[in-house]
């Protein structure tokens, strides 16, 4: 993925302005949290602490009390009405509902209530626990945590056993309902922080006291935790709980001090706050000081890339607008200056192209010139050359003649003009193959047995004496050729061969010529057994004009060359000094 | 360079405005607190300690009056015929809640609030449910809660034949009209028939009729007992100097006044007070139908100088049992 230098600036500003304060808010904002945790928990450990204090001792003065009384019930259990007077004191007290002294079988012997009329509303508690347990185990009993049934308000019945100070005999249970309510005011009196809060529970779960009576009169509930750390409080929100369990008989109960957690990691979340602020502000202060100074940057190199492309486009007119006095004005100045540098350059080597391409132009004018010249040269002398004999043996056949007719002389004057004939002959054959190779080459193809056609031009020549020619024609191939063109090449192949035989020194007289499928090519053989053809030699013998013969034009393999050409094909030589030269016409079976 | 410095000052304008926003939102919402407006009703003059009650325990909840709290009230609406009146007149103030002191204005208000989100406290009224104000003490329902008093009226009357343990005969008046009277006296018939005492009821329907009575009672009656009544509560002092003059002791179920030898009954300071936490828990969100109703402590107050005055020896055992006594 390209990413552009715009972008990988701004990246640069925002991480060097985030990445930091990230890396502080996160370990400050941590190290914050641990510590205002164990702050915390110590906190609320001591508050809750300092409400079980309270709640125990405010027991503990209950049962001292109930004990007392009980031992004074007993002193003065001959005087019911001083028994009562005692009773009456521990209900001025406010915090008992209800005061019963029960006998030895479980019946009311004295009854004082808070509210109701103290004649007793209840008079056999033979069957309740309050009393069975209470003088079964001879010691003091706690119900479970109960909640009156209109005002919602919670009691707890506490009973002393009545016990015989001479005997040891239990002789009644002294019962007393207290009411919870009283506790509010010990946790009310508890100072407690924003988020803060300390409350009991029963054993079950139901909130017994709370500075907030709404809650307990409501009958909320809260599942205690086994271990102290950051549950969901009272109210459901997130808190700090400590819990300190303590047991009233068999009773437990538990004093929960909690602190909202966010109350609780207030300091962390203000600096995570503060940090997140900061974080905006240096993402808003960076992304704005980095835009501008990316601007600042990337602009110039921007206007300076879009001038380059043009100018690698060929528009040397293109400059870079930077009017500055930095760095990127310096470049920008040197990168115009160096345009204008290339511009006239480049303006002078086009000058200096045009005028070597002028002078070029003259010299191969005059190249061509010179090798048409020297072309033409070398046609003349071959031309005056091969005309020159057959003429000059025209002139002494015609002078021969002269001689001959003054002395009557007919045979000598037959045997001079067949000379002059023959020569006459020849020179038009010249002239006629010269035509040939300067005419333009027109192919009529049509459809031929190659075999019979080679074999028929074979029987229309003939072979000097002592000459031998073989064939082998075994292609069976039939295709379209111009028939009278290829005639020619074959023919011009087979006279060098028959001349290669002649030659003094030939190893061999015999020639052979074959047709054959090579591959994809129809292939036509000439091979002779002559003297070869050298090496130096081989690389000339297409060219025009060029003969190792005494005689002739030296334009029979470049006609034969262009001949197969035009057929697609062409001519390939294999030769080697002493042993003998092939050649090879050859076109390729699939071109009609 | 000077292209620079123009950015620069660009940049620096961008975070000038974007640190004032960010800023400017975090004290929105306490420029935006409203002011908690609370609408009282009161018909008893008793009950002025109530409201003072009421906004001390405001004061103590940290509510500023005229800053964070603001009080409408007329002060004592002297006729009950007035009271829906009165109550009409709040609600055209816009009021966030309505205190109804007493019985009569709690159930007026209930009422006339029965359609609104406006959450009415009740204070120091008694027999809440049987009065039809709410349905049930922890869950009231409705957009009404608020701090009654116990049902003391039985344990009041047993005090005062505690004091006049020779008392047969206890004049009771009451207006029949008033459902706060009349719904406590088959409890009461019970309770006197299990004291051995006779209640004799007197039907009256104004202060002077019931002073006319008390001076004309005849000289078997040995006590009166006062309960609960929109009528007779504002003049209290009055009845209770007439009956000083007869030299007959008055007890009562409700705190009447200094004159009254015996009640038991509820301080209507510290009712106030409580009745303020309920007020501040309903401007904290919560709904007054999630409130319990609550209730305010009884105690017993003896008044010694109106003994003194009747002739009176009230014995230390009873003495003791006080909370309050007036000396």
């Amino acid at each position: 993925m390209k990413i552009s230098i715009r972008l990988r600036l701004l990246i640069a500003f925002f991480c060097l302005a985030i990445v930091p304060l990230l890396l502080v808010g996160l370990i400050t904002g941590r190290q914050s949290y641990n510590t205002l945790k164990n702050t915390t928990l110590k906190l609320q450990a001591e508050m809750g602490q300092a409400v079980l204090n309270k709640v125990t001792a405010f027991f503990e003065e209950i049962e001292g009390e109930l004990t007392l009384t009980g031992k004074l019930n007993m002193l003065l259990k001959e005087y019911q009405a001083v028994q009562y007077d005692t009773m009456k004191l521990l209900m001025s007290k406010d915090v008992y509902d209800k005061l019963v002294v029960i006998d030895q079988k479980g019946q009311t012997k004295i009854y004082l209530s808070r509210l109701g009329l103290s004649s007793a509303d209840k008079s056999d508690y033979s069957g309740d626990d309050e009393f069975v347990q209470t003088m079964k185990s001879g010691e003091v009993y706690y119900s479970p945590v109960r909640f009156e049934e209109i005002s919602g308000e919670p009691l707890m019945s506490i009973a002393v056993p009545l016990i015989d100070l001479r005997s040891g005999i239990k002789e009644g249970v002294l019962l007393a309902e207290v009411r919870l309510k009283k506790i509010w005011n010990l946790i009310s009196e508890v100072k407690v922080n924003p988020g803060q809060s300390v409350y009991i529970v029963d054993a079950s779960g139901k909130l017994v006291a709370h500075r907030n009576p709404s809650l307990v009169l409501k009958g909320v509930k809260f599942d205690v935790p086994e271990r102290d750390g950051i549950y969901a409080g009272l109210t459901g929100e997130r808190a700090v709980v400590v819990v300190q369990r303590a047991r009233l008989g068999k009773e437990e109960f538990n004093v929960v001090a909690e602190q909202t957690a966010s109350d609780a990691f207030a300091l962390a979340i203000n600096l995570v706050r503060v940090i997140s602020v900061l974080i905006v502000i240096a993402l808003l202060a960076a992304g704005a000081l980095g835009f501008m100074i990316v601007k600042q940057i990337i602009q110039p190199i921007h206007s300076m890339s879009v001038t380059a492309i043009a100018v690698s486009s060929g528009d040397l007119s293109q400059r870079v607008d930077i009017k500055r006095d930095d760095e990127l004005g310096v470049l920008g100045a040197t990168f115009n200056s160096m345009t204008a540098q290339l511009k006239t350059l480049i303006d002078n080597l086009e000058q200096k192209i045009i005028e070597r391409t002028a002078q070029l132009k003259d010299a191969q004018a005059e190249l061509l010139r010179q090798e048409r010249l020297a072309a033409l040269g070398k046609v003349t002398a071959t031309i005056a050359h091969e005309i020159r004999n057959p003429l000059a043996t025209v002139n002494t056949s015609i002078f021969s003649i002269g001689a001959a007719l003054e002395k009557n002389q007919t045979e000598r004057i037959m045997r001079a003009l067949g000379l002059a004939e023959r020569n006459i002959r020849r020179c038009d054959n010249i002239i006629t193959e010269l035509l040939d190779y300067t005419r333009k080459l027109e192919i009529r193809p049509s459809n031929v047995h190659i075999d019979r056609w080679v074999g028929r031009v074979l029987d229309e020549q003939t072979f000097p004496e002592g000459i031998f020619c073989r064939r082998n024609l075994s292609s069976g191939i039939e295709m379209r050729i111009d028939g009278e063109h290829m005639r020619r090449a074959l023919i011009n192949v087979i006279t060098n061969a028959v001349h290669a035989l002649s030659e003094e020194g030939s190893p061999g007289k015999e020639m052979t010529v074959e047709t054959a499928r090579s591959g994809n090519n129809l292939e036509i053989r000439v091979i002779d057994n002559g003297n070869g053809i050298p090496e130096d030699l081989r690389q000339k013998i297409f060219e025009p004009l060029f003969s190792t013969k005494g005689f002739g034009v030296g334009l029979g393999l470049s006609i034969t060359m262009d001949i197969m050409e035009k057929h697609n094909g062409g001519v390939d030589v294999r030769s080697k000094v002493g042993e003998g030269t092939t050649v090879v016409l050859w076109i390729p079976l699939d071109e009609k | 360079m000077n292209d620079m410095i123009a950015a620069i000052k660009k940049a620096g304008i961008i975070f000038c405005i974007a640190v004032i926003c960010l800023f400017s939102a975090f004290g929105v919402n306490d420029a935006l607190a409203k002011i908690f407006t609370i609408g009282i009703v009161n018909a008893v003059s008793n009950h002025i300690v109530t409201v003072d009650g009421f906004k001390a325990g405001m004061a103590e909840l940290g509510y500023v009056e005229g800053k964070d709290v603001k009080y409408v009230d007329d002060g004592l609406i002297n006729d009950v015929e007035l009271i829906d009146d009165e109550i009409s007149k709040l609600l055209s103030q816009d009021i966030d809640l309505l205190l109804a002191v007493a019985n009569e204005p709690a159930i007026r208000a209930k009422k006339a609030l029965g359609g609104t989100d406006i959450p009415v406290l009740a204070a120091a009224c008694m027999k809440m449910i049987e009065t039809g104000l709410v349905k049930n003490l922890k869950h009231p329902g409705g957009n009404i809660t608020g701090v009654r008093v116990a049902e003391t009226t039985s344990k009041a009357l047993e005090w005062l034949v505690k004091i006049i343990p020779n008392a047969r005969k206890i004049y009771l008046p009451y207006n029949p009209d008033e459902d706060v009277s009349v719904i406590s006296l088959p409890e009461l018939s019970k309770t006197a028939s299990q004291l051995g005492v006779e209640l004799v009821l007197h039907k009256i329907h104004t202060v002077e009729e019931t002073i006319a009575a008390i001076e004309c009672l005849p000289g078997d009656i040995d006590a009166i007992f006062r309960i609960p009544s929109q009528t007779l509560s504002p003049r209290n002092s009055e009845l209770s100097l007439a009956a000083i003059k007869r030299g007959i002791p008055i007890g009562a179920s409700l705190p009447q006044d200094e004159a009254v030898l015996v009640t038991f009954a509820s301080d209507r300071f510290e009712i106030g007070r409580q009745t303020a936490r309920l007020a501040h828990q309903i401007r904290e969100g919560v709904k007054p139908s999630d409130l319990p109703v609550e209730t305010a402590e009884a105690f017993l107050t003896i008044n010694l100088k109106t003994a003194e005055k009747i002739g009176i020896n009230i014995p230390y055992d009873i003495l003791m049992q006080a909370k309050k006594i007036v000396r």
